[in-house]
């Protein structure tokens, strides 16, 4: 009897303590909210303009100036953000590239980066130092080479198949995954595990200045990101204007490009940051008119299009030397009727070469200026650009590969 | 007065025309579907002038586009053939209407063999280069076959044994071609692509070894047509006829399988053609006498993926779809309709 008594009154004492403690916690939940939704407010309005200038970007036809005023509002509207906040700017909210919610508690000092683009842009924010785990095609900076064979970062997989637990066991303050269609089960599992995880899409050039400006306000380096942006704008905008000076002034026309990243006959249409690499660089992708992402294009097609220009992805080596892959395309039916195989203007992109102009990262502006150099030596006073292009020869053009 | 004819032999002379009418109606759909398989493309050309140039570039090895189209052409009907040939031996020797060329594993291995190549490659082979491919390919198409040979006998050679062997190895390979794709490249969904089948890169030398691969198939076919025809009634049948029913199915299904495996080397895999094309002709024909049904189905598969093929590479200007989504779409309502009377040639 006395037993029963003494237990109801401590289970009495319990449940009074549980409501009290949670009615607490209930008010101040409400305030840290609306502090919270103070600062989504404005930090909506960044991204209202990053995405304009995204918008800006795609639909880019000599309007050059617009690029760089875009990137002064930019700059303006955070300059606005950053006094709003004074001191105050974690705990941030923020949302990511597949419109998920996102709650940073505090300055990220542990982060896994799932994706080379990722890798690079941390590391060009100078964030570098945080990164605990890359996925296992980061391999940019050279740096983080030897920081994966000493141990201190770990490689937690790639974008199809994830290390859940190798990921947990870091301890991350924060996860950025690489968007992809496989990549949609990872998001749960993590956030059921309680880690912080925020999707960035990297597919086109206006994903990547999202990409800096994200991973910039959340690494607390919104200022490096400003300025990554404005190097990579300047990058680009300083090629695309000096090639379509040139063709202006000597009213010589756009050079067409196959690009054929993968055999036999992939190739990249109109949807593609690549085919924006080449826009840049003054060219004309023959299949840019289309809507397509990445697709086999018919040979025939190709013939009758007839590219001055074709430029062929090395994939490491996988399909031979340079000069096999060259040959196969030389000797395809009819092929050696196309202006750029009569003219010899096969190009290999190799080495690092082929990883920049395959990764919408922050070495956009190295990419297209390779591009530009490749498509329109003259401009650039070269007088042969070899088969086989590599950092080495690029390196010999005076491009900083950085 | 003559005497009137039995029923039966009503019923015979019915049968033998109504095969002559299809093989022929048949025969003249793979023309027209051939020659309007040479004249489209990226422009419209004259067929009969694409055949005519072509074939002399063909002779002289220097190939423009009209030497292209030709071989591509000839590449679609002469891997249509193989495939519903191979098809429908598998149907005979597997006794079951869901066999397909690649029922036997043989498909599996060949893509585990090509793609454990591909990631050795690069130093030592070049995967893409004629040689190197076919036999690798073939070699494994070839183990993957002898080992479902190998379970199938432990269990008897029996129909439903060789087709669970074939599903076990199968899956195996499979899923162990998988593998190293995962550790060479990070286009993971081209090296699937690829292995979805694509004409887009046909080769003169592949041609001939299929064709004469295709002929040696079909003169061992014919040379044993009376008891595989007989292997749909029962073994013991054949046993009766003086013939060794395993060692028929030994024999036909390991040719079924060589012809398949190379058209799985150079194409990849493309599926439905080996399963519809026998059963669509036995729909037509109304019977299913391997006389009549062979060399219906191998016209009948070659019409397909023809007729898929120029489909694949003309429905989206400069793109080419891969050649196993067409011809499924387009087999599988013909399949449909002919599955309708299946119960009346015994499945």
């Amino acid at each position: 009897m006395v037993s029963q008594k003494i237990y109801v009154a401590l289970l009495l004492i319990v449940l009074v303590f549980s409501v009290v403690s949670f009615t607490i916690n209930y008010l101040m939940i409400n305030e840290v909210r609306n502090i919270l939704l103070k600062q989504e407010l404005v930090l909506s309005k960044v991204q209202a303009n990053v995405s304009e200038l995204q918008g800006s970007i795609n639909s880019l036809s000599g309007k050059t100036n617009e690029l760089s005023n875009l990137v002064k509002s930019l700059q303006a509207s955070y300059e606005e953000l950053s006094s709003k906040l004074r001191g105050v700017k974690y705990p941030l909210v923020i949302t990511d590239s597949i419109g998920r919610t996102v709650y940073v508690k505090y300055e990220p000092s542990r982060v896994v980066s799932v994706g080379p683009s990722l890798t690079e842009i941390l590391f060009s924010l100078g964030s570098g130092d945080k990164i605990v785990g890359v996925d296992r095609f980061s391999n940019y900076p050279p740096v983080i080479n030897e920081l994966i064979e000493r141990g201190v970062v770990k490689v937690v997989g790639d974008a199809f198949t994830l290390n859940v637990e190798l990921i947990a066991s870091l301890r991350p303050d924060v996860v950025f995954l690489t968007y992809s269609a496989q990549i949609e089960k990872y998001v749960k599992t993590l956030t059921d595990l309680g880690i912080c995880v925020y999707v960035v899409k990297v597919e086109d050039f206006g994903d990547v200045y999202n990409a800096v400006m994200s991973l910039g306000i959340i690494m607390n380096k919104a200022d490096s990101a400003l300025e990554l942006l404005s190097n990579i704008t300047g990058r680009v905008m300083n090629t695309y204007t000096r090639v379509i000076n040139y063709l202006n002034t000597t009213g010589t026309p756009r050079v067409s490009v196959y690009w054929e990243i993968f055999p036999d006959y992939w190739t990249l249409g109109g949807n593609t940051f690549q085919n924006s690499m080449i826009v840049y660089a003054g060219g004309e992708n023959i299949f840019g008119n289309t809507s397509l992402s990445w697709f086999v294009a018919s040979p025939e097609s190709i013939i009758d299009l007839n590219p001055s220009v074709i430029l062929l992805s090395y994939n490491y080596g996988m399909f031979g030397t340079p000069q096999d892959l060259i040959g196969m395309i030389a000797s395809r039916p009819g092929w050696s009727n196309i202006t750029a195989v009569r003219e010899g203007r096969v190009y290999v992109l190799g080495g690092v070469i082929e990883d920049i102009v395959s990764r919408p990262g922050p070495r956009l502006g190295v990419a297209v200026e390779v591009l530009a150099r490749i498509l329109y030596p003259g401009v650039y006073n070269i007088t042969q650009v070899p088969s086989f292009i590599d950092e080495n020869v690029v390196s010999g053009w005076g491009v900083p590969l950085g | 007065m003559c005497p009137l004819m039995s029923s039966l032999e009503i019923f015979v002379l019915w049968r033998k025309r109504r095969f002559l009418t299809t093989l022929t109606l048949s025969a003249l759909i793979l023309a027209i579907l051939f020659f309007t398989h040479l004249s489209l493309g990226y422009s419209v050309m004259n067929p009969l002038n694409v055949l005519l140039s072509g074939t002399t570039q063909l002779i002289t090895g220097s190939l423009g586009i009209e030497g292209y189209r030709v071989l591509r052409a000839l590449t679609a009907v002469v891997v249509g053939a193989t495939l519903a040939l191979s098809g429908y031996l598998m149907q005979l020797s597997t006794k079951n209407p869901l066999a397909d060329p690649y029922i036997l594993g043989v498909s599996s291995g060949a893509l585990f063999a090509v793609s454990l190549t591909l990631s050795i490659s690069g130093y030592v082979l070049h995967p893409l280069m004629i040689g190197v491919r076919t036999i690798t390919a073939f070699l494994g198409g070839l183990i993957a076959y002898l080992a479902t040979l190998f379970i199938a006998s432990k269990a008897g050679m029996s129909p439903t044994s060789l087709v669970l062997a074939g599903v076990a190895v199968g899956t195996f390979f499979y899923s162990a071609s998988l593998l190293p794709q995962y550790f060479i490249s990070r286009d993971i969904h081209k090296l699937i692509a690829w292995s979805m089948g694509s004409f887009v890169s046909p080769s003169a030398d592949a041609l001939i070894l299929m064709i004469s691969a295709l002929l040696l198939t079909m003169s061992y076919a014919f040379y044993v047509r009376h008891p595989l025809n007989n292997l749909q009634v029962s073994d013991d049948f054949v046993k009766q006829l003086g013939w060794d029913p395993a060692r028929l199915r030994r024999y036909s299904t390991l040719l079924a399988s060589l012809i398949t495996s190379f058209t799985v080397a150079w194409f990849g895999v493309i599926g439905f053609v080996g399963l519809a094309a026998p059963h669509i002709s036995r729909r037509i024909l109304k019977s299913s006498e391997l006389v009549f049904v062979l060399p219906t189905s191998i016209i009948l598969g070659s019409a397909l993926l023809t007729a898929s093929d120029l489909l694949s590479k003309v429905l989206v200007a400069g793109v080419e779809i891969p050649v196993n989504v067409i011809a499924s779409m387009i087999g599988a309502p013909v399949l449909a309709l002919a599955i309708v009377e299946l119960r009346k040639y015994g499945y």
